[in-house]
């Protein structure tokens, strides 16, 4: 945009510059007219639910009607006998999670992005996706039998002269088969973005380097990477933001009794003890505390990355 | 156009979340998909002309919200395709008007946003699931009490002329302060709920020489003779799998019994008679040696290394492959089973399904233990349809009333459990109904989708009785079902405690020390069992079953219990 244009639009008032904006890109506005009616309608209308956190809630009475027990469900969290170890698993979970299910996208798109052969390349990033469209359920039962006694992979234990292992009853491996399984279903899904920003890298910056004598691994290691840096940063951040949450659904479908000493997690035992006895009011409060618990390490980790890499969400 | 509408807002949700980038797992998506109950009319079901007698007769049929969850029948859409609800409409005038519930595995949250918005006449739930339970929600103004009011009392006479005369279903029902409010499916007999028990292979058995065991030592060489030997006669002595469990343990919960034990719950001790946890029996003794003689089984090969994950598919799988020698089962699944195995075992024409009676208790040989709540359970005490305030206000409750205490006159049962004379069954020479062809379809065994299109006689979860014939004649078919049926409601009912919810003062206490106290004992035993753990685990689970105050929740239950008893 040139200069005058810029300072044009600047002088304009902001509803002038809206309706002109509006007018040029009516189809963008469009698109993100639905992204925010679901941010209003499923992520912002439904906060004000937060307060059964501190009411004994039954919906029979609603909202207004229960009565305040102030932080009651907090406290009895708090006393539980099993805290410490639901935070552990929480953290290792995630934190495994952040490094591997973070990092492998960004290799991913790297790898994708050098293949040459068009058709190819996008076989390989449809085959990619694939998983992530497969419903939970039916991807835990599948990786439920390629882990169980008889399953895949202790057939090719077998063939290798190896014993087989109960796998799913060892709680060493449940964070493992956890992120792994992760990774199968969502590697090629979270990799979108990263091929999105590749897409972006200038080939003429590439070319330069080219010329400069930089071979292929050097190019991507002193021209992709760092054109995206903010992109991951990015990214990283948003997975951050999440440290303290882990989804039930994968959990309950994978777990059982012999491997709850590493695989029972905060939405777990919140689904067993307040989801499954009616009590949402706790279930609320653990939710809230784990969500707080996430925004203030958010800020944190923004705040540290924007004073090292001048990169942050905000 | 509802179904069009639906489709479009999931687009626009999953374009979103596309566009945005980012999506999650959270409550509010949930909520969504559950929220889409709408009310629909029964119109299109009814036909049209036996509407118009009745309007004609009684004037305009009353209209009766209901929610229920989901039907599942394969060959029906919904529930007013069944013959019994159109019977019911046409013959008293009513028109029932069920809530559509597009999402059956979210029942729950679908009763809940209900009832958080507006009320319909009647609701089918598990009332435990509501805080504070059944007696909670009738303080709150949600669902009306019935006996406390003569007028109410007056409409409903065979209903509780059935639940007066059985000890255990007005024990069941009558809340704390005395009244009945639920309609249950209550049972002609509690044999119905004897459905369930261990089963083992009698031809296998014949075949290693050895007899059907009564006692724990018995089984075990039985066992240990399947694993070793050629059990099923295929020439292959390895592919047996002499004993499998489902992840929920079905089978190993019931070979409990054998050391007076029912696992992970409250229950009557076998030697004291007064309530008791299964770890606290005989100071602990019973629960150690149960624990560590299922952890040597294990070790020893004869459990399947599978069972912590299988489910009940993987459980059939492995009896109609011949592989598996003694499972849980319940009695509906013999037909299927023995029509697989007629073609798939190595010796068909020897195959024999055996229920076993319960095996001798360990410290008692004259005992035979089982531990089948259910089998003290004449009712569902807390599945329960009641009406709410909302039939009140509308006036529809008198209408409503009448209907249920129908649903459970000599006439409405026969209705509920056969269908109608000369549509789904006839009187036969001996005076009981019996089933026309059409709905049997020729086929003896598989008709427990058909039959529904009539009647309900395998169902429960609306107000009614459940005739042990009619339920027997499509669920426990053949001589092999029935005398396993006998033999699982034959068993010695000493330990077991019908279902309670537990309410009052002393109810969140109880609950809290149990969620704690139910998840060290489950992780502790299935690790000791599948020899993750050493038995000194035990050690570590005691100390850890004080520390979370164990006896004080068993004081509460037997505070509950007696308060049960005195009813």
């Amino acid at each position: 945009m040139k200069a005058s244009e810029q300072k044009l639009i600047q002088g304009e008032s902001f509803r002038a510059r809206l309706y002109k904006d509006w007018k040029r890109n009516k189809a963008i506005y469009g698109i993100a007219f639905f992204c925010l009616l679901y941010y209003v309608v499923f992520r912002y209308a439904p906060m004000g639910g937060i307060v059964i956190a501190f009411k004994n809630y039954r919906a029979a009475l609603g909202l207004a009607g229960s009565e305040w027990v102030g932080l009651k469900w907090f406290k009895e969290f708090f006393s539980s006998f099993y805290l410490p170890r639901l935070v552990r698993n929480t953290l290792t979970i995630n934190l495994l999670n952040l490094v591997i299910g973070g990092l492998t996208p960004i290799l991913f798109a790297l790898l994708v992005n050098e293949i040459r052969h068009p058709i190819f390349k996008r076989t390989v990033q449809t085959v990619s996706y694939m998983p992530h469209f497969i419903s939970m359920v039916v991807a835990c039962s599948i990786v439920l039998n390629i882990i169980s006694y008889n399953g895949l992979l202790n057939q090719l234990r077998e063939f290798l002269g190896l014993e087989a292992i109960s796998f799913a009853t060892k709680p060493a491996y449940f964070p493992w088969i956890y992120v792994i399984s992760d990774l199968w279903q969502e590697l090629g899904f979270n990799s979108i973005v990263y091929l999105a920003a590749l897409s972006a890298v200038s080939a003429e910056l590439l070319d330069a380097a080219a010329i400069d004598g930089c071979n292929r691994f050097q190019r991507v290691l002193h021209v992709t990477i760092p054109a995206i840096t903010p992109t991951i940063i990015i990214m990283m951040l948003m997975r951050i933001g999440r440290i303290m949450s882990v989804g039930y659904e994968k959990i309950i479908l994978l777990y059982n009794d012999a491997v709850l000493e590493t695989a029972d997690v905060m939405s777990s035992f919140v689904y067993r003890y307040g989801m499954l006895g009616g009590n949402y009011s706790y279930s609320a409060a653990v939710d809230l505390f784990n969500n707080v618990i996430n925004v203030l390490i958010l800020i944190l980790f923004n705040r540290i990355s924007r004073k090292v890499s001048d990169i942050s969400l905000w | 156009m509802k179904r069009k509408s639906k489709v479009l807002v999931s687009a626009v949700m999953a374009g979103s979340l596309l566009l945005s980038g980012c999506g999650s797992a959270g409550g509010a998506e949930t909520a969504a998909q559950t929220a889409q109950i709408s009310k629909e009319s029964s119109d299109a079901a009814q036909p049209a002309a036996a509407e118009a007698a009745n309007a004609a007769q009684d004037g305009a049929p009353t209209v009766i919200t209901w929610l229920h969850d989901s039907y599942d029948v394969s060959g029906l859409d919904n529930w007013y395709d069944a013959l019994w609800v159109r019977e019911l409409e046409s013959r008293l005038n009513v028109d029932i008007q069920f809530v559509d519930v597009s999402s059956a595995d979210n029942y729950d949250n679908v009763v809940n946003l209900t009832i958080a918005g507006d009320w319909p006449d009647v609701i089918f739930w598990d009332w435990s699931k509501y805080s504070g339970g059944l007696d909670q929600a009738v303080a709150d103004g949600l669902v009306v009490p019935i006996t406390s009011n003569p007028a109410y009392s007056a409409k409903v006479p065979h209903y509780l002329d059935i639940v007066e005369n059985n000890d255990l279903m007005r024990k069941a029902l009558t809340q704390a302060d005395g009244t009945i409010s639920g309609f249950a499916h209550v049972e002609e007999s509690a044999q119905r709920n004897a459905y369930s028990g261990y089963t083992i292979r009698e031809d296998w058995l014949k075949r290693v020489g050895l007899e059907i065991p009564t006692t724990v030592d018995e089984l075990h060489t039985a066992l240990l003779a399947f694993k070793e030997q050629d059990a099923n006669g295929n020439g292959d002595p390895t592919d047996e799998i002499p004993m499998s469990d489902r992840n929920s343990l079905n089978l190993i919960k019931e070979l409990g019994a054998a050391w007076g034990l029912i696992y992970n719950t409250m229950q009557l001790d076998p030697e004291t008679g007064k309530v008791n946890f299964w770890t606290e029996v005989n100071d602990g003794a019973n629960f150690r040696d149960f624990t560590t003689t299922m952890a040597q089984w294990y070790a020893e090969g004869l459990i399947d290394p599978e069972f912590t994950t299988n489910v009940q598919d993987d459980i059939n799988a492995k009896v109609t492959s011949d592989r598996l020698g003694f499972f849980h089962s319940n009695t509906n699944r013999f037909p299927s089973y023995n029509a697989i195995l007629a073609t798939s075992a190595a010796n068909p024409s020897d195959v024999k399904l055996t229920g076993l009676e319960r095996l001798s208790y360990q410290y008692n040989p004259s005992k035979h233990l089982t531990v089948a709540t259910n089998l003290k359970n004449w009712c569902a005490p807390a599945e329960l349809t009641v009406i709410t305030k909302a039939a009140e206000k509308d006036g529809s409750i008198d209408k409503i009333l009448e209907l249920f205490d129908y649903m459970y006159s000599p006439e409405g049962q026969i209705l509920m459990n056969w269908g109608v004379e000369g549509e789904s069954f006839e009187y036969g020479a001996d005076g009981k109904p019996q089933w026309l062809d059409k709905v049997t379809n020729d086929d003896a065994t598989l008709n427990s989708d058909k039959v529904q299109e009539y009647c309900i006689p395998t169902r429960g979860g609306f107000p009614k009785v459940m005739s042990l014939d009619a339920w027997m004649s499509i669920d426990c078919v053949g001589a092999e079902a029935q005398e396993a049926l006998d033999r699982n409601w034959g068993a010695d009912k000493d330990i077991l405690i019908p279902s309670i919810t537990v309410t009052g003062e002393d109810a969140e206490e109880y609950t809290r020390i149990m969620n704690d106290v139910n998840t060290a004992v489950a992780e502790t035993f299935l690790q000791v069992v599948i020899g993750e753990k050493g038995a000194d685990a035990i050690d570590t689970l005691y100390t850890t079953l004080d520390a979370m105050n164990i006896q004080r929740a068993i004081e509460i239950y037997q505070k509950i219990f007696d308060a049960y008893e005195a009813k």
